[in-house]
């Protein structure tokens, strides 16, 4: 770098003979060129076209992106943890495991869960809500009878 | 100072436009086509940001707000259209459909505006290969001596991102000269 540093003093660079006197003359031509209709329109559809031709590619990335990430990615693997797998599969809610760490009532706790994830019908919830004790509680959810008491410890 | 400021008392009296102008271009075009010249290396090519660049500053003479001195702002619309140039020139290359453009050794060969000698066309094949806002700020810092400072201020940018810029273009000049030798 050094030994080019020392030469750069010469331009080697040439213009062809009288390029600059004949500058003047030809900027001035220009600025005093009357604009074709086509290059008005140009000029002035321009940016509405940029701005169109931005929101097309934003578009076109975004479906482009919707189309492949099926293809590599199918959804968060199946958790080893079966109570976590439980939450992800949508029967337990996460209060129970914050209840079950926390050393809070488990019992309490996943009755709150049961309440939040069984289904009722319309008409027996309108009776629950203005009715609703414990013991209807449970009186309904053994009609139900689709858990396995024993599994889950609950003292019933 | 007191040439700019008879360019631009000139250039606000009416009919005294062409006057103004014409002592513009005689002032300052041959400074800005060297400065350019040197960013583009083509002829053809300094001749049109040229011309642009006089056409600009007539477009935009009037909302000058001297709040630097004339060249300056001369320089600042010329450098942005030489970046804009390098810039579309790089992604017509990338894009060409006829095949890998000439090199530049090959352009210089042919070119009869050309004089330098084998140290000076590898030194300009080298910027050739910097992306263009660092090939400018390589050509301001190297070639034309600018402070740092100046050249943020034309370039509207912090004075470290220049540094960092300069930086990298001299150490891949650097690196690209050390690989030729």
């Amino acid at each position: 770098m050094s030994e080019i540093k020392e030469d750069i003093t010469r331009n080697p660079f040439t213009v062809p003979d009288g390029y600059f006197e004949s500058l003047e003359d030809r900027v001035r031509e220009r600025i005093h060129r009357p604009a074709t209709p086509f290059a008005t329109f140009v000029m002035k559809a321009k940016p509405a076209f940029m701005m169109a031709l931005m929101f097309a590619v934003i578009a076109g990335f975004g479906w482009l992106a919707s189309k492949v990430t099926p293809l590599i990615y199918d959804g968060p693997a199946a958790p080893d943890d079966p109570i976590m797998a439980m939450i992800e599969e949508g029967y337990l809610e996460s209060s129970f495991i914050y209840a079950y760490f926390e050393e809070i009532d488990v019992d309490e706790a996943f009755t709150y869960s049961l309440e939040n994830t069984i289904t009722i019908d319309g008409e027996i919830e309108e009776d629950l809500e203005s009715t609703l004790t414990e013991d209807d509680m449970w009186e309904h959810l053994d009609s139900q009878d689709t858990l396995d008491w024993t599994e889950t410890g609950a003292d019933r | 100072m007191t040439e700019d400021k008879e360019i631009l008392d000139a250039f606000r009296q009416e009919g005294k436009e062409d006057y103004a102008f014409n002592l513009l271009v005689r002032r300052y075009s041959r400074d800005l086509y060297w400065q350019i010249r040197r960013m583009v290396f083509d002829h053809d090519d300094a001749d049109d940001l040229l011309q642009n660049t006089l056409i600009k500053a007539w477009k935009y003479l009037p909302d000058f707000r001297e709040d630097c001195r004339l060249y300056t702002w001369l320089y600042r619309i010329a450098v942005n259209e030489t970046i804009n140039f390098l810039k579309s020139k790089r992604l017509r290359t990338m894009f060409s459909l006829t095949g890998k453009e000439r090199t530049l050794a090959e352009k210089f060969t042919a070119d009869p505006y050309f004089s330098g000698d084998e140290i000076t066309r590898r030194l300009y094949a080298g910027m050739e290969k910097l992306p263009p806002r660092q090939k400018v700020i390589f050509t301001m810092r190297y070639f034309d001596q600018m402070k740092f400072d100046d050249i943020a201020k034309v370039l509207k940018r912090t004075v470290g991102s220049v540094k960092a810029s300069y930086h990298h273009a001299f150490v891949k000049m650097k690196r690209y000269l050390g690989e030729e030798d």
